[in-house]
């Protein structure tokens, strides 16, 4: 454990605190019930925080054991995170059937379209296909919770104080990780150490966040709203969409005016 | 390598913008009431669209420049100038009510349509953008006034289109009400 250095110790330990204080808020403010993919990933989190303690205090840090397992467990909470995610859209859009519907198919091709570009930007470097592969699912989430928030403007989708931190929180930190999974490509060797430093730093962070965020009962979704008839859609929307094209039509003509007189 | 990096870099830094826009409130969330009896906002602007004509008339700017001096003239146009700017930022204040109208209408609905979804996005992107550069021109004194007519016209008749189909569905009362609540909650809420 010497390897790590004070700073990452106390960091570890601040977070694995954190972490339970977190998940018991979750649980004892029955916040786990509503938002049972994010209680996971906090529970995932600390699992393998506890387990990457054992395994590196048993092998040390540089370790092949300590690698796979350090891989493997963080994909398992990357897949997690990714459900924490699906989610968070869900309480976001999900009272909305229409528009929710038509946003899962766009975040998912979004998502997927994202991952791809990252990897193929990379693929010649076999020796980081994992950091590469780490790097598209951050990037494919951040993706998708941007374009969820600018959903949510668009349609006027007041998303609650606690969602947002949630947001916020998600996405800063898969930015967070974009930006040092490519340090770390970059300067691979010496700069393993300050990469998982600042990753702790800015998980504390985030941590910090969601705690703010669920430190009471997360009130349940509002009243679902009553949905119109599939017809008042059909009828109206055509007909707005005919009138912008027309409007659009008539700005277009204002640059062909004349010119004002002296 | 490189070009990738800044790639990466590039996509993280616009995500992020993108992020703090989507916090930012909308401006137009104050403007709450659009759909009204028949003086509502949105046909406001239709209201005083003749008292406007009359002021922008082209017999009464050929009077003015035949008779008074430049100066009066010079002056004379840049008050229609700044009526067109007016009355332009008016127009469009509708313009968004409407919009947010089929926004709302596209929330609730259990359906929606991706083709319609995405012109009416296009399309407000575009208008967004031209009337920034027609507002431009405006105050760069480059246009002039009279197809502001059309513009009015068309703001008007959707609107009055709109409010006469939601009355054949025989459902507007609901909807009305519906939307009423929505708006004054600032939006619509979700925990």
């Amino acid at each position: 454990m010497n390897e790590l250095g004070r700073l990452t110790e106390w960091l570890w330990a601040m977070t694995a605190i954190l972490q339970m204080a977190l998940l018991f808020s979750l649980v004892a403010r029955r916040n786990a019930s509503s938002y049972p993919a994010f209680s996971a990933y906090i529970f995932m989190t600390l699992a393998q925080s506890g387990l990457l303690f054992v395994v590196i205090g048993g092998w040390g840090f540089s370790s092949l054991a300590s690698w796979g397992v350090g891989w493997a467990s963080q994909f398992l909470v990357l897949g997690s995170r990714a459900l924490a995610v699906a989610e968070l859209c869900r309480h976001i859009l999900g009272p909305f059937r229409g528009v929710w519907c038509l946003a899962r198919r766009i975040f998912l091709a979004a998502g997927i379209i994202v991952l791809f570009y990252a990897l193929a930007a990379a693929a010649h470097q076999w020796r980081l296909a994992l950091t590469t592969t780490e790097m598209g699912l951050e990037l494919g989430t951040a993706t998708v919770i941007v374009l969820l928030l600018l959903f949510a403007r668009y349609y006027d989708i007041v998303v609650a104080p606690p969602l947002r931190m949630l947001a916020l929180g998600l996405c800063l930190y898969s930015c967070f990780s974009v930006v040092n999974d490519t340090i770390l490509e970059r300067w691979l060797n010496r700069y393993a150490a300050i990469w998982n430093t600042c990753g702790m730093a800015a998980f504390l962070g985030c941590l910090l966040l969601w705690s703010r965020a669920f430190h009471k009962t997360v009130p349940q979704a509002a009243v679902q709203p009553v949905l119109l008839d599939r017809g008042v859609y059909l009828k109206i929307i055509p007909e707005v969409n005919w009138r912008l094209r027309s409007l659009d039509q008539q700005l277009i003509q204002f640059w062909r005016l004349e010119a004002p007189r002296a | 390598m490189s070009t990738m990096l800044i790639l990466l870099f590039v996509a993280v830094v616009a995500l992020l913008a993108l992020l703090i826009w989507a916090f930012l409130p909308r401006r137009d969330r104050g403007d709450k009431a659009f759909l009204g009896p028949k003086d509502g906002p949105a046909r406001q602007h239709a209201t005083y669209f003749g008292a406007i004509r009359q002021a922008m008339s082209e017999e009464d700017f050929d009077f003015l420049a035949a008779r008074a001096p430049v100066r009066m003239v010079r002056r004379a146009h840049k008050e229609r100038q700044r009526i067109a700017v007016l009355y332009l930022t008016e127009l469009r204040g509708d313009f968004e009510r409407l919009l947010r109208l089929a926004r709302v209408i596209s929330v609730l609905s259990p359906e929606v349509a991706v083709s319609h979804e995405f012109e009416r996005l296009r399309l407000s992107m575009r208008f967004s953008w031209r009337y920034r550069i027609v507002l431009l021109g405006l105050h760069a004194g480059l246009l002039f006034l009279p197809q502001l007519s059309g513009l009015n016209q068309i703001v008007s008749q959707l609107a009055f289109r709109m409010e006469a189909a939601m009355k054949e569905l025989g459902e507007r009362a609901a909807i009305a009400a519906e939307l009423a609540t929505t708006l004054n909650r600032r939006g619509l809420d979700v925990c």
